[in-house]
């Protein structure tokens, strides 16, 4: 007789979401296995039929509030591919300036306030603060710095507006290119203190072969434009986005999932690092190896890890790219205004959480007709759940019902999912009910 | 932390529009900017008092807690009183539930935003207008309980701060 184990995780925490984790053991035999996204279904695509191209990227980056950037860069992007709207080098460096600011704000976030808890055994960033102080204040410096960045590009990083299909509405000043330059500059030491803080973590020691998707763009650790990559099958065009997600639906999720030449596959900053290593900065590459991380990492947990070799890189991509403008001279360019024709156009752009794809199709007018959204997190579901049922027969006999908890909590939080938005009350109680 | 290079004071509203009466920190804001616009003034600010709709953003606002010497913050707070009712308090005297092993950034509230200002020892001297909300569920506009006392809600405000001594009272 087996051990018999049942886990009924009701609302994972420090994940941006509402997700719970059920796992049924019976006399040793693993009978249920899943993660069960329960939240309503959002229905955005169908709310973008009918409404104006200039209106697609204010629409969707609502879909969230932590994302808002990525979908306004893969918005813009579809309309600008189906318009046939090239980049300017300008543009592009903007866009992509922009993108790295969010990855500044959501990696930092993800692996010093939501990830980096589990390690250190504190049940959330709060413990740390005593702990590890000058690590706090530094994710909180290094986090304004993307914020930071996201407004000098676009007005603002939450739900930006200088940003619209075929340019921007506004441009940055050279003083503030000059001032964001050096806080990069400044930003590189505080980074390496917390490489050196995730180097002293243990991390799980899991492993199994998946498939990794992200975009690719030969010489450049894509994020704004190129191809799907596989790991398994190679390049696609972003064009046949839909020949690799091939989205379904499960019963226990109200999010869609995707496959390509697995069952199931990852996206995110462990797909790009095993897809893009070869073009990370060579700062990035010696983090990576001062770790002992090397591409091909089968192992979900050094996601973590990945976004934080990552923002090393970003730091450099920043730096040389403010460099470049300043030295170039900023140029005013009006945005390109499209030629309205019945068109469909794909962005696929590389945000923080993975390989993010929309789709438009537009009248001869300029309204959609129809939108496709396939978001990282639901292309990721099939793969945690994957990786949930090759760690919990393994687990049985070795760890405790609590441990296994424990690290399935872990597992989730390392692909750093969004499931999505809500409302904030504060609740208190008086110690002494004497004012008025 | 010193105080000094650090800004006077700024009043905070948080909350969510889009939840009826949580949204009273926002409309707070709107109207005491509104009001700096008018002629005849019915509620007067220290020149250095500085007002900002902070929306849901919980974590994003240490930001602004960091910048200045003192904060009040607006918002809708469960007290298990009367809707309507307004108390001023400051973080010592309450509880605050915190969520802690429930932290994401969609769970990172006011609680959590003070609990880490302390704990990073900002040099601040914090206090809370909180507001009985009747009212969170979907939708736009305040209850009747709520827009009853908002006068009264905007002398409680503009007065703690004392005008000649400019502390808070």
């Amino acid at each position: 007789m087996g051990e018999t184990i049942k886990i009924d995780v009701n609302h994972i925490t420090r994940v941006e979401g509402h997700g719970d984790i059920k796992i049924d053991v019976e006399n040793g035999v693993v009978k249920e296995c899943k993660l069960e996204i329960v939240e309503a279904p959002r229905f955005f695509e169908a709310m973008l039929k009918g409404r104006h191209y200039s209106e697609a990227a204010i629409i969707t980056s609502r879909i969230c509030g932590i994302c808002s950037v990525g979908h306004q860069l893969a918005s813009v992007r579809a309309t600008e591919d189906a318009f046939g709207i090239e980049l300017t080098k300008q543009n592009r460096q903007l866009k992509t300036l922009l993108d790295m600011g969010q990855y500044f704000e959501s990696h930092v976030l993800h692996v010093y306030f939501l990830a980096v808890p589990d390690f250190v055994g504190a049940q959330s960033v709060f413990p740390l603060i005593s702990t590890h102080k000058d690590v706090v204040l530094s994710a909180l410096k290094l986090k304004k710095l993307g914020h930071d960045i996201g407004d000098m590009i676009a007005g603002r990083l939450v739900h930006p507006i200088g940003i619209i299909p075929g340019g921007f509405t506004k441009m940055p000043t050279v003083e503030k290119l000059e001032e964001i330059l050096q806080r990069i500059k400044d930003a590189r030491g505080e980074l390496l203190n917390g490489v050196a803080l995730i180097k002293t973590l243990t991390l799980p020691d899991f492993t199994r072969e998946t498939e990794y998707i992200s975009m690719y763009r030969k010489g450049e650790y894509a994020f704004i434009d190129g191809n799907i990559f596989s790991s398994d099958k190679g390049e696609v065009s972003y064009k046949d986005y839909r020949k690799v997600t091939n989205e379904y639906l499960v019963p226990h999720s109200t999010a869609k999932r995707a496959k390509f030449s697995r069952n199931s596959y990852m996206v995110g900053a462990l797909a790009r690092f095993n897809n893009n290593y070869e073009w990370l900065s060579d700062t990035a590459k010696t983090v990576a190896e001062d770790i002992g991380i090397k591409p091909i990492c089968y192992n979900p947990y050094l996601n973590t890890v990945a976004q934080m070799i990552e923002l090393v890189h970003i730091i450099d991509e920043c730096e040389s790219i403010i460099k470049d403008m300043l030295s170039s001279g900023l140029k005013v360019e009006a945005p390109v205004k499209p030629v309205l024709k019945k068109c469909t156009g794909v962005g696929a752009v590389e945000v923080p959480r993975g390989i993010l794809f929309h789709e438009y199709t537009f009248d001869e007018k300029g309204y959609i007709t129809e939108a496709n959204c396939v978001i990282p997190t639901g292309q990721n579901l099939q793969n945690i759940e994957d990786d949930m049922k090759a760690i919990v027969p393994a687990a049985l006999g070795n760890r405790t019902r609590e441990e296994l908890t424990l690290d399935m909590e872990m597992l989730v939080r390392a692909y750093d999912p969004c499931i999505s938005c809500s409302c904030h009350l504060l609740d208190v109680e008086f110690i002494n009910d004497n004012k008025k | 932390m010193t105080t000094r290079n650090k800004k006077e004071t700024l009043i905070l509203g948080v909350g969510n529009p889009l939840r009826r009466d949580d949204g009273i920190g926002p409309e707070v804001i709107r109207l005491l900017t509104e009001e700096k616009t008018k002629k005849n003034r019915m509620y007067e600010l220290p020149y250095d008092v500085d007002l900002l709709d902070g929306g849901t953003d919980g974590l994003g606002l240490i930001e602004y807690l960091k910048e200045y010497k003192k904060v009040i913050i607006i918002d809708a707070v469960e007290m298990k009183l009367a809707p309507g009712t307004v108390k001023v308090f400051t973080p010592e005297e309450a509880v605050m539930t915190i969520k802690a092993d429930a932290l994401s950034t969609h769970g990172f509230g006011i609680a959590e935003l003070i609990k880490l200002a302390k704990g990073l020892d900002f040099n601040l001297e914090l206090v809370i207008v909180g507001i009985q909300p009747e009212d969170v569920s979907y939708g736009e506009g305040l209850s009747k309980a709520v827009e009853l006392v908002i006068n009264d809600l905007l002398g409680t405000i503009t007065n703690i701060i004392h005008p000649e001594t400019n502390k808070i009272q």
